[in-house]
């Protein structure tokens, strides 16, 4: 599995967090401050960002809805970042917008 | 400007909204399922537009007012194209659509209508000169409640309901109005589904340190942090000024908890019932149009049996490359 993933900084910021990624499988409950990593748009996963500490999206353009919220609310922010959803939930990441970078902490 | 540059504009800027292809659309792929309305929902549309062109000189002022915002306009230009082109209308009339609804657009833009300058400014914007100190959080939590509340309720229609002006630009700082309508679509929501209030209006104040621009489909774009440059704002409920932030804390509250409602229940349903949601959004967003000749905001009882009886489009259901989509606008225009 890769240390780094790179994607297109949507929002500025950085943040170290658990992450939460998003799939049919994961029942784990979404804990507040977890980075949510989801692979598309969708309303479900935008409202989590309420309670969410970043947002890493592995596809979407920087205008996808879920990135505009996350615009609104000041979270750090990528999108298209290939292989997100490969990260293993749970995992303690950072999300450094201004590099536009995602990195495995542990 | 001439035709053909009205038409390279256009296209330009087109190439923004489609360029916008995320993977997967909420809640069904809406190109999957529009040629089971589409044709009807452009057949109907253009008449009416023809019919109030042909009615009066001052059309496009009275259909502007009418829509009230550019952006409306706009993002209904490629949705009854697509209904003419599988009609087989005529490239020329096809232009004189688009000619049309730019016109009409133009009654209600100062200036830039392809907003190729980043501004979407309209006419008889009345910019505060007073500001509330409403912290900044409380502001974007609200915005952003909303854009969810938006798209829960409206899907990718949403432009029946939110439309985004601005950057105004005022020595070192701009302002940027955030407008939310027809807030309660009872006619296609439960009552109780639905916010108490009919609009929301916010308008934020921030300095230079975000760069701000907006494009003529309500696209927001943005450089540096919002929350951290708003000076001031100013929101207002049903036209009411509110200042109070627990007032607004709480509306935020209530706003996220009825987006997750509707966006649960739209997450059990078949296809069909999604489609035949997005055909009533469809007409809803036709709605201004419509009353000017005294239609309802419901499709005709056709559309229904035609999604009843159609399928699917299994092959649209993908999303499109960058090279499908500049390919689709230049069969287009």
């Amino acid at each position: 599995m890769k240390s780094t993933y790179t994607g297109v900084a949507v929002n500025p910021g950085y943040v170290k967090a658990r992450a939460y990624v998003v799939s049919d499988e994961n029942t784990r409950p979404f804990t507040k401050g977890d980075i949510l990593v989801v692979p598309y748009s969708h309303p479900r996963y935008s409202l989590m960002l309420f309670d969410a500490g970043g947002l890493v999206c592995e596809t979407g353009a920087v205008m996808a809805h879920i990135c505009i919220i996350a615009g609104e609310i000041g979270l750090p922010c990528l999108t298209q970042v290939a292989d997100a959803t490969r990260i293993a939930d749970g995992s303690l990441i950072e999300v450094d917008s201004e590099k536009g970078e995602v990195r495995i902490v542990e | 400007m001439n035709d053909s540059i009205l038409l390279e504009k256009y296209r330009d800027s087109l190439k923004v909204a489609w360029g916008y292809n995320d993977y997967n659309d909420w809640p069904i792929r809406i190109s999957s399922i529009m040629h089971l309305f589409a044709d009807a929902f452009a057949e109907e549309f253009v008449s009416d537009l023809n019919m109030i062109w042909d009615r009066t000189e001052d059309a496009a002022e009275i259909i502007g007012k009418a829509f009230k915002f550019p952006g409306r306009i706009f993002r209904l230009i490629d949705v009854v194209l697509f209904g003419l082109r599988r009609k087989r209308i005529p490239l020329s009339e096809q232009h004189q659509f688009i000619f049309k609804m730019i016109k009409i657009a133009e009654t209600l833009k100062l200036s830039d209508t392809f907003s190729e300058l980043g501004t979407n400014l309209l006419k008889g914007t009345h910019i505060p000169t007073e500001l509330d100190r409403i912290n900044s959080n409380v502001v974007h939590r609200l915005q952003a409640a909303l854009f969810a509340y938006t798209e829960a309720t409206l899907f990718r229609g949403h432009d029946a309901t939110k439309s985004v002006h601005g950057p105004y630009t005022d020595d070192n700082s701009c302002f940027i109005f955030r407008e939310y309508y027809n807030l309660r679509p009872t006619e296609l929501w439960e009552r109780k589904l639905l916010l108490p209030v009919e609009s929301i209006r916010t308008i934020c104040n921030y300095n230079s340190d975000v760069e701000v621009r907006v494009d003529n489909f309500d696209h927001i774009y943005h450089e540096g942090i919002l929350g951290k440059s708003l000076i001031g704002s100013v929101i207002e409920i049903n036209g009411v000024r509110e200042k109070n932030d627990q007032v607004i804390i709480e509306l935020t509250d209530e706003i996220i908890q009825k987006a997750r409602a509707v966006a649960a229940i739209v997450d059990r349903w078949e296809w069909r019932q999604k489609a035949e949601k997005y055909a009533e959004i469809f007409w809803i967003r036709k709605y201004p149009l419509s009353n000017l000749c005294g239609r309802t905001k419901s499709p005709p009882s056709h559309v229904y049996h035609q999604i009843l009886q159609g399928n699917i489009n299994k092959v649209r259901q993908k999303c499109l490359s960058p090279d499908e989509v500049a390919k689709l606008i230049r069969l287009v225009l």
